[in-house]
């Protein structure tokens, strides 16, 4: 189905699952507005962004049943497989989330249901960010990301850690987004182009000059920011230990699944005749990430500061494959994130469901001897863990294949040695989370009495750690579905020139 | 490539040797002979009580920036309004989309009324 972008019609239907989310988040905050006193309306508004999702999901189905495709030149919204793909993956993770977040925030006290219009805004944001054809959507959807992220990470505003946090991530973002958006101005400065295809022909046809050269810099270190890439990393472990830990589930895989997916878009539509610019400084950016996520994640106590370096250092794995530049390479960052985001939101969701009320994190001392009073939960955690690490048989090893085979087909060989290298120095964190459980006896007596695992956190839980071994075992569907969606991403540079 | 750029440097060293003549020349040649009057904040004006670093409630902070929200929608209502004439093939996609607009803004409206924004006690 073809659908001409620069109509009004045509524009409406390619933004289809946006607009919906953006519709059902506005129905969600009326019904905010009249109700939001106590914790049924905290549900009910929990439960109504739940459908938002759903509807959203369909229409993006919909768009991929139908297949939707642009008639002439993509403009300001992509239509491909891959701006599909990543719809799908943004919206199953911000409805885990929501149902993760239906009783904790009861639990925390916190009872504003604003956070879930606040949700399906930033979710929006994401899917904008992900499917951006246009320098102009990238910068829209990126800033309504962050706003709306900003907030959540301080919505537990009466205790100081969440207060913090949003102040440090505000204050960093609106850093970050300043060098993108120097970096656009600069490119636009040289092409005198919005559209990645028309900037990408521009390149392909005359030599960069140092301007659009200064432009792609300024651009790949705002992107640097929003994936925690070190160095530019700083802000990523207040932010995420202080957030409520829903929102610390959401950042670390739906932000980041969102920037990367635009990163990788980026340097495939807008910046592929200047590859050999930007792969030394990916190479660096992945090799000091993973060694410094990795090895400052070994001497971490709390745990949710220990997953933020985790998530440095797996967004620093996740460099390698942006590195390789080929299909491969795109089909390996869909197959990551999904495998990552799956294991994240379980990891947290376990870890929201031990934490007591008003703490701010969860210590490794606090999981011992979890195995002998909550078995599921313990097994659960220990089968993230080693999905994280990448042990054969979870998700996370058909990742992390992928992601090395990518980048060694790209003719890489040193990164992947520091791949393998992090992976090794993040045995030294994952295991002992495990060996507590288990090996460990509990402190006291009243240990893990406080636990409470809703029935909703359960299952999603459960459908997680279901899914990180069933796709560990056997993963030829998504492999298959990631293959054939990376090809189309590259499909949609082709019809370039004038038309 | 950078010729068209030469008169805002001109203009940059223009503005710099300006400000350092003119600021050079008053502390050169003035006399200077101050008192407790003159040194005060407002010369001819009230005494000044206290610091101006006080907490301030933060109210006002929610009514300036409900204000600059519902200010900032003239910025984009006047262009429209102006472009409409010219535009009229696009009449009805343009009507469509204002009201889009406003429809959004008046759902945040409703909300801030709803939840108290606007009451001050």
């Amino acid at each position: 189905m073809p659908i001409d972008l620069s109509s009004p019609g045509g524009a409406t239907l390619a933004l289809l699952p946006e607009l919906v989310l953006t519709f059902w988040a506005l129905v969600v905050l009326m019904y905010v507005a009249w109700h939001h006193r106590d914790g049924h309306d905290m549900r009910t508004a929990g439960g109504l962004s739940i459908v938002g999702y759903i509807f959203a999901a369909a229409a993006t189905a919909w768009l991929a049943w139908r297949g939707a495709r642009p008639e002439g030149l993509s403009f300001m919204i992509a239509l491909d497989g891959f701006r599909f793909a990543s719809d799908a993956l943004l919206l199953w993770i911000a409805a885990a989330v929501a149902i993760l977040s239906v009783r904790w925030l009861i639990r925390q006290g916190i009872l504003a249901p604003e956070y879930y219009p606040m949700l399906m805004l930033a979710t929006v944001g994401m899917m904008l960010l992900a499917g951006a054809a246009d320098l102009i959507t990238l910068f829209l959807g990126l800033e309504v990301m962050s706003i709306s992220v900003y907030v959540l990470a301080g919505f537990d505003r009466t205790r100081r850690a969440s207060a913090e946090a949003a102040l440090k991530y505000f204050l960093i973002g609106a850093f970050a987004s300043g060098f993108l958006l120097y970096g656009i101005a600069l490119t636009y400065g040289a092409t005198g182009q919005f559209n990645f295809d028309l900037i990408g022909a521009q390149f392909a046809a005359t030599p960069p000059t140092l301007m659009a050269k200064l432009g792609m810099g300024l651009i790949l270190v705002g992107f640097a920011f929003k994936i925690a890439a070190v160095p530019f990393h700083a802000w990523a472990p207040d932010v995420y230990e202080g957030a409520p830990t829903p929102i610390t589930a959401f950042m670390a895989s739906g932000v980041k699944a969102a920037a990367f997916l635009a990163l990788v878009r980026v340097l495939a539509e807008v910046f592929p005749a200047l590859v050999d610019l930007w792969r030394p400084v990916i190479f660096g950016l992945a090799a000091i990430t993973i060694l410094v996520g990795n090895l400052t994640a070994l001497s971490q106590t709390s745990m949710k500061r220990m997953l933020a370096y985790s998530a440095i250092a797996h967004a620093g794995y996740l460099l390698l494959a942006v590195w390789a530049h080929s299909d491969e390479g795109t089909a390996a960052v869909l197959i990551y994130l999904l495998a990552y985001s799956v294991t994240i939101v379980a990891a947290f969701g376990i870890l929201a469901s031990i934490e007591r009320a008003g703490a701010r994190t969860v210590r490794l001392t606090d999981l011992e001897g979890l195995f002998s009073v909550r078995p599921f939960a313990s097994i659960g955690l220990s089968i993230c863990m080693l999905s994280l690490l990448g042990f054969p048989g979870t998700f996370g090893f058909i990742g992390k294949w992928y992601l090395l085979s990518a980048a060694l087909r790209a003719g890489q060989t040193t990164l992947p040695v520091i791949a393998m290298v992090g992976s090794a120095i993040s045995i030294g964190y994952y295991l002992p989370v495990v060996l507590a459980m288990t090996l460990k006896p509990a402190r006291t007596r009243q240990a893990h009495q406080t636990i409470r695992f809703p029935r909703p956190a359960r299952i999603a839980v459960g459908i997680c750690v279901f899914a990180i071994l069933l796709l560990g075992v056997w993963p030829n569907t998504v492999l298959n579905f990631a293959t054939q969606t990376a090809v189309q991403l590259r499909q949609s540079e082709l019809p370039i020139g004038p038309r | 490539m950078l010729q068209p750029y030469l008169p805002i440097l001109l203009l940059l060293i223009f503005v710099v040797a300006n400000a350092v003549l003119i600021i050079g020349a008053s502390t050169l040649l003035s006399n200077y002979r101050p008192t407790a009057v003159k040194r005060s904040a407002y010369e001819s004006g009230m005494p000044v009580l206290g610091d101006a670093r006080e907490r301030f409630s933060v109210k006002f902070y929610l009514v300036a920036m409900l204000f600059i929200v519902f200010d900032i929608e003239t910025v984009f209502m006047i262009p429209w309004a102006v472009a409409f004439a010219q535009l009229k093939s696009m009449a009805g996609v343009l009507l469509l989309e204002m009201l889009t607009f406003v429809v959004i803004l008046g759902v945040g409206y409703v909300y801030i009324w709803k939840r108290g924004a606007l009451q001050w006690d």
